[in-house]
């Protein structure tokens, strides 16, 4: 059995330093047998975290920091993202699927996290994001197909 | 997983062009996306396929990017449509349901041809 892996990084309010955060949670997943798949959609979850954490959160103030934290097992992968922002409420973020927010740039970020990994949660303050993905689909899943 | 390099390649064909999105559009690439696509729009060509067949990694940053690009080309009367997705870009663009809202073809004859 592989060891876990859990990490701590306080980051920069700045996208390249945040991308580092996320070329190091992939390589620590990749160690583990997480398919192709669920690697674009880890990648693609963290991007929406921390895009989300620096742009909206941080409002890209280089005072501010966001902190990563993460571990990852044979079973799954869940990091935390929490930035020094005043929050947000998830719930009254428009839905960017309706026809009327199509054509809009924005808002699509809580969404794609939502549809790509298997559990999301914000804290109360709505400042922290966080997220898992498992290995092999969620056991309930498994014991649904089963 | 290191993000593969991102670029982008301005085909002129016909009276239009066909723009190659290669690699990952990852998080950042939105302000490259955005200026490498200006020169785009500026020329004013009969129409515009994104050909995404090689395009590996997108995300809302870059979606949006897309979008405001659609809405500019719209803005000056040109067709712009995508073309050759990869599946899993596919399923972003459904997901996102930006296929939807822009026309997306399966190739980029096909595009040129829908379009």
């Amino acid at each position: 059995m592989r060891p876990s892996i859990d990490q701590k990084l306080v980051l920069e309010s700045r996208l390249d330093d945040v991308s580092r955060a996320e070329e190091a949670i992939l390589r620590a997943a990749e160690g583990f047998d997480f398919s192709e798949g669920a690697l674009f959609a880890i990648k693609l979850a963290l991007e929406e975290a921390l895009a989300n954490a620096v742009k909206h959160g941080n409002a890209c103030d280089p005072s501010k920091r966001v902190t990563v934290e993460f571990d990852v097992n044979e079973e799954r992968l869940r990091v935390s993202i929490e930035d020094e922002g005043p929050g947000f409420n998830p719930e009254h973020v428009p839905d960017p699927t309706l026809d009327e927010n199509l054509a809009k740039p924005n808002g699509r970020g809580v969404m794609l996290i939502r549809a790509y990994m298997d559990e999301v949660s914000f804290n109360p303050s709505g400042n922290r994001v966080t997220m898992s993905k498992w290995c092999r689909g969620r056991p309930s899943d498994s014991e649904s197909d089963a | 997983m290191a993000p593969l390099p991102f670029t982008i390649n301005i085909e002129p064909r016909d009276n239009g062009a066909v723009v190659h999105l290669v690699g990952d559009a990852s998080l950042v690439q939105a302000d490259f996306m955005r200026e490498a696509l200006r020169p785009v729009r500026e020329q004013r060509y009969a129409w515009v396929v994104l050909n995404l067949a090689e395009l590996m990694f997108i995300n809302s940053l870059g979606l949006g990017v897309l979008v405001a690009f659609y809405k500019g080309m719209l803005s000056t009367g040109t067709p712009l449509s995508l073309a050759g997705p990869t599946d899993r870009i596919d399923e972003v663009l459904q997901t996102t349901r930006l296929n939807d809202l822009i026309p997306t073809f399966a190739t980029v004859d096909q595009a040129i041809q829908g379009g």
